[in-house]
């Protein structure tokens, strides 16, 4: 990171809760334009099982080939988003940065080449040509940090001034993926992210 | 200090969670003193090259092939 690292902004995100059969605990890291994200502190705690959670990093990016309307749920991508093994497929997780400016995070429905990417969660605001895709992969995925808890309702935490780790680059999003639908209970997190200028 | 891992590592916690960082991932090595160790190694492995680098160096022969027109010898 080297010298003139200064903080231009920072945030806090978690969640309280409980994975179902249908819905997996994740919590959103937004990226910010021009910014790079540094986890500077998180705590979680297992529930039920010590499944492993993770943050998962943007594997590769792309950019929209077409507007999207605002609540619209299919976009057409200029390319392959993700790393050379590991196309985009059902069941991965994408964010688009909307004309807002916000993040918009959905998990992937279907995949009919690069002109049908059908998202679970239809956009909340309009995008325009050449807005930018990241492909955050699925859980699991080679290339995001990995956290393993050996003892359930204990409070995993870290934190450090500075940061811990740090997003890909200025403007790359982040996902925590707690629990899986299909093993249930994982109970808190929470995380502290600045936002630096390197 | 922040560096880019050119390696995968697993740190492990007192209380047994563990932290896996991918090749590429960007952390805060002063967090992970073991980590830092390693990397020590690795940048000076590099630097140093293999053991049979350093032997062909200190014999002052040539590498076969290097340049494109080594003699083979040292190898």
């Amino acid at each position: 990171m080297g010298a003139n690292v200064y903080l231009e902004s920072v945030a806090s995100y978690g969640t309280i809760g409980t994975a179902t059969s249908t819905t997996a605990l994740t919590v959103e890291i937004p990226g910010r334009s021009g910014k790079r994200i540094a986890i500077r502190a998180f705590g979680f705690m297992a529930g039920g099982t010590c499944e492993a959670v993770q943050f998962m990093q943007s594997l590769g990016k792309t950019t929209l080939l077409a507007v999207v309307a605002s609540g619209g749920s299919t976009l057409s991508l200029s390319g392959e988003p993700g790393p050379s093994g590991n196309s985009l497929a059902t069941s991965d997780y994408i964010a688009v940065i909307q004309d807002d400016g916000s993040y918009h995070y959905s998990v992937v429905g279907a995949v009919t080449g690069l002109s049908g990417i059908v998202l679970c969660t239809v956009v909340t605001d309009s995008i325009a040509i050449g807005q930018t895709v990241y492909d955050l992969g699925a859980k699991g995925d080679t290339g995001h940090i990995n956290w393993a808890p050996t003892t359930v309702s204990v409070l995993n935490k870290e934190s450090i001034d500075g940061g811990i780790f740090y997003g890909t680059e200025k403007g790359s999003p982040m996902l925590f993926s707690g629990d899986s639908a299909a093993t249930g209970l994982e109970e808190i997190c929470y995380i502290t992210v600045d936002y630096i200028n390197k | 200090m922040f560096v880019i891992l050119p390696f995968e590592v697993t740190h492990t916690f007192e209380n047994g969670t563990s932290v896996t960082f991918p090749v590429g991932a960007t952390i805060n090595i002063g967090k992970y003193p073991e980590i830092a160790k390693r990397l020590e190694k690795y940048n000076k492995k590099q630097v140093e090259g293999s053991p049979q680098d350093k032997m062909v160096r200190a014999s002052g022969l040539k590498k076969k092939g290097v340049n494109g027109n080594g003699s083979g010898l040292g190898e």
